[in-house]
């Protein structure tokens, strides 16, 4: 759906954004994290297509469209930082007037202007003045002129910034009932956010990809090794022989004792090597217990924490989205 | 062609829902009005002074004494009022953030700059037609020649489009929009003027700062006369302005 091919933006001698390559497909949410003056608006914007990069390229896979074409601008739903709308406006005649500038084809208007308004819940303030209304609503006016051309690829700069709980989580709804339908690409400091709306994360720090790939696969990932938590019940020193022997494993840390012959065990193996069946094959064969079987996942602000102090730089935890 | 209707429908809206086109136009049209009575005032004094002294009468002439200052007065008062109305055009937009959205529609550069300019243009033209009241008050009580009135409006259409782009090219250098007016005043003034300082550099130069005036150029129209010459020098402006402002948009702002 998106491809973005060694995208820079110089500003002087000073790289805002430092060849950044990735590619995302149709339907998946992609979250952009990164510490405040990460370049993530900077992204964002060239994704946009209202700032030109120094170098590289940003298209849509299918139709070979960049940024500045129409071709790929009647494809983009974008709403920028605080929602820039005009204040003096009705609800209704700015989104009519997006509509059009849009190029919505006039018999389509009223019936698409009726769905962003039901979509954003903002029916009941189609008829009111944009100045007057809440952050909250300002902020469903902006995603509703986003939507109001049914985009294939969403762009959300910080969408939720600024709003009270209940507005947040009124607007996580909404992103997260996009799913699936089209691409999203969302920038956001804030990490539960990208937990439950994103598939993919990207980590930004200074310019440069920190970390990138499936959140599920990153978080399963950690500079020390994938980590297991196990209960056995079984004999404590050939439990634990016998799990240091199993093919990827690099340690065994007995946790603690249970009690009736119970054993907690934290178990760590190299990064893209899964002990767990020669575990299961091991126990069908000695008759010992399996009582707790768990992945021991990092969370994702201390995977946020290590990519930015650059403790996650080593190229082997990044994969292409 | 769709975009820059709902563009241009949009500016023209954003105009007459501030209060800053009724206010400017307001002011126009109320110092249009003050400044006619007073040439009328005069005119009808010379008027009177002539039937007791005959040398005067060669000199009472409507064109010369009513219409000739109106316009004058007309053309003083545009390039003070046109930076007030074009202050907003791009600068409001830069404060607000609204360009940057603007600028990732399927609409193109120079869409969105003439779509602007021709809404604050036709907002100028709606103070011109007020003011055609004046002549055709002078047309119904007296016996103007018309051929300077319509050549002078043809005129002051000319100089509100030139102004109109100056001012929105002004516009988007700054989200300030004081100093997006105050710049581009200063600048239209200043061309204005150059026919004041022609006059006392001799030479080569001196003809190029009086054809680099805009008074140079409008003073043939206020005479009766058309020049595809001062045609063209608003022309230019119109153009050459307008071709910057979509460059700035290009490489200033989408390029920063």
């Amino acid at each position: 759906m998106l491809r973005v091919e060694s995208l820079t933006k110089h500003y002087g001698s000073f790289r805002g954004v430092d060849r950044l390559s990735f590619s995302l497909e149709k339907g998946s949410t992609l979250g952009l994290l990164g510490p405040n003056g990460a370049g993530k608006s900077t992204i964002i914007r060239m994704l946009a297509g209202t700032l030109m990069p120094s170098e590289g390229r940003v298209m849509l896979t299918g139709s070979q469209a960049e940024p500045f074409m129409p071709e790929y601008q009647r494809q983009l739903g974008y709403l920028p930082e605080t929602a820039p709308l005009y204040a003096q406006m009705t609800v209704g005649s700015y989104l009519r007037f997006v509509a059009r500038i849009k190029g919505v084809p006039k018999k389509e208007l009223e019936q698409g202007l009726e769905r962003v308004l039901a979509e954003c819940q903002i029916e009941g303030v189609a008829g009111r003045v944009i100045g007057r209304l809440s952050k909250g609503y300002r902020q469903r006016v902006g995603l509703a002129q986003a939507l109001i051309n049914r985009p294939a690829l969403l762009i959300l700069d910080e969408p939720t910034a600024g709003l009270d709980p209940s507005q947040t989580g009124v607007f996580r709804e909404l992103i997260a009932s996009m799913q699936g339908q089209r691409t999203v690409v969302l920038s956001t400091h804030i990490l539960p956010e990208v937990r439950s709306l994103c598939s993919h994360v990207i980590i930004i720090n200074r310019g440069k990809i920190a970390a990138q790939g499936q959140i599920d696969g990153l978080l399963d990932q950690d500079s020390s090794g994938r980590r297991f938590y196990l209960e056995i019940r079984g004999p404590n020193q050939l439990v634990l022989l016998a799990l240091q022997g199993l093919q990827g494993v690099t340690s065994v840390t007995l946790s603690r004792q249970t009690g009736q012959g119970r054993f907690s065990y934290l178990m760590t193996a190299d990064n893209g090597a899964d002990p767990r069946d020669h575990l299961l094959d091991l126990l069908a064969g000695s008759g010992w217990k399996l009582l707790e079987l768990r992945s021991d996942r990092q969370d994702l602000e201390t995977l946020f924490i290590n990519a930015v102090t650059g403790s996650l730089e080593d190229e082997n935890i990044q994969r292409p989205v | 062609m769709k975009t820059f209707s709902a563009l241009f429908k949009r500016e023209l809206y954003a105009f007459f829902l501030s209060p800053v086109a009724y206010t400017v136009l307001g002011i126009f049209l109320l110092l249009c009005g003050y400044f006619f009575s007073r040439s009328i005032s005069y005119f009808s004094f010379l008027s009177v002074q002539a039937g007791y002294d005959a040398s005067l009468q060669a000199h009472v002439n409507s064109n010369e004494l009513i219409l000739r200052p109106l316009f004058s007065n007309i053309t003083l008062m545009l390039i003070l009022l046109i930076p007030l109305l074009t202050m907003r055009t791009f600068a409001e937009e830069k404060k607000q953030g609204t360009l940057e959205l603007l600028l990732s529609y399927p609409v193109s550069n120079s869409s969105i700059v003439l779509a602007k300019n021709a809404a604050c243009f036709i907002v100028v033209l709606v103070g011109l037609l007020g003011t055609a009241a004046y002549p055709a008050l002078l047309l119904f009580l007296s016996d103007p020649d018309t051929g300077p009135i319509f050549t002078a409006y043809f005129g002051l259409v000319l100089l509100a489009g030139s102004t109109v782009s100056m001012g929105s090219l002004f516009s988007l250098f700054t989200e300030n929009q004081t100093v997006a007016a105050v710049s581009s005043f200063g600048i239209i003034l200043l061309l204005w003027s150059l026919a004041w300082f022609s006059d006392f550099v001799p030479g080569m130069p001196g003809t190029i700062l009086a054809e680099m005036s805009i008074q140079s150029h409008f003073q043939s129209f206020a005479k009766g006369l058309v020049s595809s010459r001062d045609v063209i020098y608003f022309l230019n402006i119109v153009v050459f302005s307008n071709f910057l402002s979509v460059q700035v948009i290009k490489l200033g702002i989408r390029g920063r």
